[in-house]
């Protein structure tokens, strides 16, 4: 299992490896994929069952990770205003 | 009255009803020999206190809830992966400590309208995630039979509970055979009925599509009467399809009429080389007591069995990476205090980092990988257009037969640690149960005798889709006629004869 592909996986599942677990993890995840690996070679025979939800050739974005932006100047006794606030009503 | 601890739940309620056992007194001693054995077998995430917490709760009429026979005030426990408003509820894993929900699952609720009292939360792997509650992110559950091995998962603590007198019922989950795998390693009934018979509202989520709650009783007859009090419809869960005036202990009475059914046996699942030699040997004596019982017995071929478990494993994997992305330490559970010095992301990664375990950890990881970008097609469509082909294979095997017959594990229950160094030999334990979570049929696990080493083996037998009351009248009838009933594990019994109650 490439170091880079384990470590992009991590990025997305928001997870981290240490350094001393790494490597064990990544043994142990290589023997899971062997595992599940089969499933790719097989020649399903679709028209046989109900189609698929996604029917055509699913298009997937590229996976990236996605920084959320801090808020630094947002107070820390900021609250939401509730419904009735908003509303004009009183909030009951 | 600690001999009563030993009988199956109906033979209990009966002595209730009858005015000569008091609820109360027999839950009390259930809660404390539970806390005797405990040390030994470790069932229990949480016990509950002696004062029920639900006892002050106002209790509908039982007649107002179902006009048939139901489970009442009885001692059952909770798998701690199904939400209990006023016990802690961790789904056995360290991101989700010290949560208590502000609700009961709908199980629960109903649960405690019939009256029945909680003794406690049963341990599991974390979020079901494992066959053997090694997982768990607090400590390992022991058998029983056997305090060097395993009792299954992810619902062990939940079987071992019923097994060792901790509870006459347990509410348990089932994504891949989690409720029957344990059931059949620890000696007890274990029942999976069809996908939303029962509410999944308030059962934390793993995989959505394959989650079931189930349950795990000594009898059949325990069973159906919990079906009747927990298999509703329910407005909260919209995979809800419970039948309303279904009767699933009167079912029992029209077992007769099954001794001219037509059982498949699953020949790729009595596969010697996938399977211990004393289980196929002690699934062919049950095949001869159904057989001398009136069944017809007809071995039958379902060659997809081979693909199953990647199949399962690729689609519960990714299910659970999207499931459990809500962990991020904010809302639920384990939270830090806060740190300016951290934005949001570094602040979900130390919390998910540190509460997941590690085979969490992989399953997200392989959800995640499944679903990527270039791999969704060769791996997650894949395996759907997999479990759309089994469930039309097996729709097909039930135009033929009636029920189908398999071992629930293709093993006997194995030492602590034996499996932890390569995940896919804990994978393989599911090999038999997984395809009832696949196929969407409903499956019960039955006793089926003990191995020349006194461990538990089971039985499993499927129905068609919604064919849960027939199938629990199939399991009766096999109860009958093989005349097994629940034993109690000598350990259990060394330990009941030296309580002082």
């Amino acid at each position: 299992m490439k170091e880079e592909l384990l470590n992009h996986l991590c990025e997305l599942a928001r997870l981290k490896l240490s350094k001393a677990e790494e490597a064990d993890f990544a043994a142990k995840f290589a023997q899971v994929l062997a595992f599940v690996d089969e499933i790719k070679a097989l020649e399903l025979n679709a028209g046989s069952v109900l189609p698929l939800v996604m029917k055509e050739r699913q298009e997937t974005a590229e996976d990236v990770v996605c920084e959320a932006e801090s808020s630094p100047e947002l107070p820390r006794d900021y609250r939401v205003g509730s419904i009735g606030d908003l509303e004009g009503g009183d909030g009951a | 009255m600690k001999e009563l601890l030993r009988l199956p739940a109906h033979r209990v309620q009966a002595l209730i009803e009858g005015g000569e056992v008091d609820a109360r007194e027999l839950f009390l001693l259930q809660l404390r020999f539970a806390r005797f054995v405990e040390p030994e077998v470790s069932s229990f995430l949480t016990l509950a206190d002696e004062e029920p917490p639900h006892a002050s709760e106002p209790q509908v009429e039982l007649a107002a809830l179902r006009g048939n026979r139901i489970l009442s005030q009885i001692p059952v426990s909770v798998k701690d992966i199904i939400a209990t408003r006023d016990l802690a509820t961790s789904a056995g894993s360290r991101i989700l400590s010290g949560y208590v929900p502000p609700y009961d699952a709908t199980a629960v609720r109903l649960l405690k309208e019939a009256r029945n009292f909680i003794v406690g939360k049963t341990n599991l792997d974390e979020f079901g995630m494992g066959s053997s509650t090694e997982y768990s992110g607090y400590f390992p559950t022991h058998n029983p039979w056997d305090l060097s091995r395993v009792p299954g998962g992810s619902s062990g603590g939940a079987a071992s509970s019923v097994a060792a007198l901790q509870s006459f019922v347990g509410l348990g989950s089932d994504t891949g055979g989690s409720v029957r795998q344990p059931a059949a390693l620890c000696g007890v009934v274990g029942f999976k009925p069809t996908y939303g018979f029962i509410s999944r509202y308030g059962l934390i989520a793993y995989a959505s599509s394959l989650d079931h709650i189930g349950i795990t009783a000594r009898e059949v007859t325990d069973v159906a009467l919990m079906m009747n009090v927990v298999a509703r419809p329910d407005p909260l869960d919209a995979t809800s399809q419970a039948p309303p005036d279904a009767d699933y202990v009167a079912a029992l009475d029209k077992r007769g009429e099954l001794k001219s059914a037509k059982i498949g046996v699953v020949k790729e699942l009595m596969d010697p080389e996938l399977m211990d030699s004393e289980v196929i040997a002690l699934c062919e004596d049950s095949l001869r007591i159904l057989g001398s019982a009136g069944v017809d017995v007809v071995r039958v071929s379902l060659p997809e069995v081979r693909h199953l478990l990647p199949a399962y494993y690729i689609l519960a994997a990714a299910e659970a990476s999207s499931n459990l992305a809500r962990y991020d330490g904010i809302r639920y559970g384990l939270g830090f205090p806060a740190d300016t010095s951290m934005d949001l992301q570094k602040q979900y990664l130390r919390v998910r980092v540190s509460g997941f375990g590690e085979e969490v950890k992989r399953r997200i990881l392989l959800g995640t990988y499944v679903l990527s970008a270039g791999y969704a097609e060769a791996y997650y469509n894949q395996a759907r257009q997999l479990r759309r082909l089994v469930a039309a294979s097996v729709a097909d095997l039930f135009s033929k037969v009636d029920f189908l017959f398999s071992p629930t594990s293709p093993f006997l229950a194995f030492k602590l640690g034996e499996r932890m160094d390569d995940p896919t030999k804990m994978y393989a334990c599911d090999v038999c149960v997984v395809l009832a979570n696949l196929a969407n049929v409903p499956a019960i696990s039955l006793p089926a005798g003990l191995s020349r080493s006194n461990l538990p083996v089971g039985i499993q037998l499927m129905a068609p889709s919604g064919e849960d009351a027939r199938l629990l009248a199939m399991g009766r009838l096999y109860e009958e006629a093989a005349a097994f009933g629940f034993r109690t594990p000598p350990l259990v019994a060394k330990k009941l004869d030296e309580f002082k109650a």
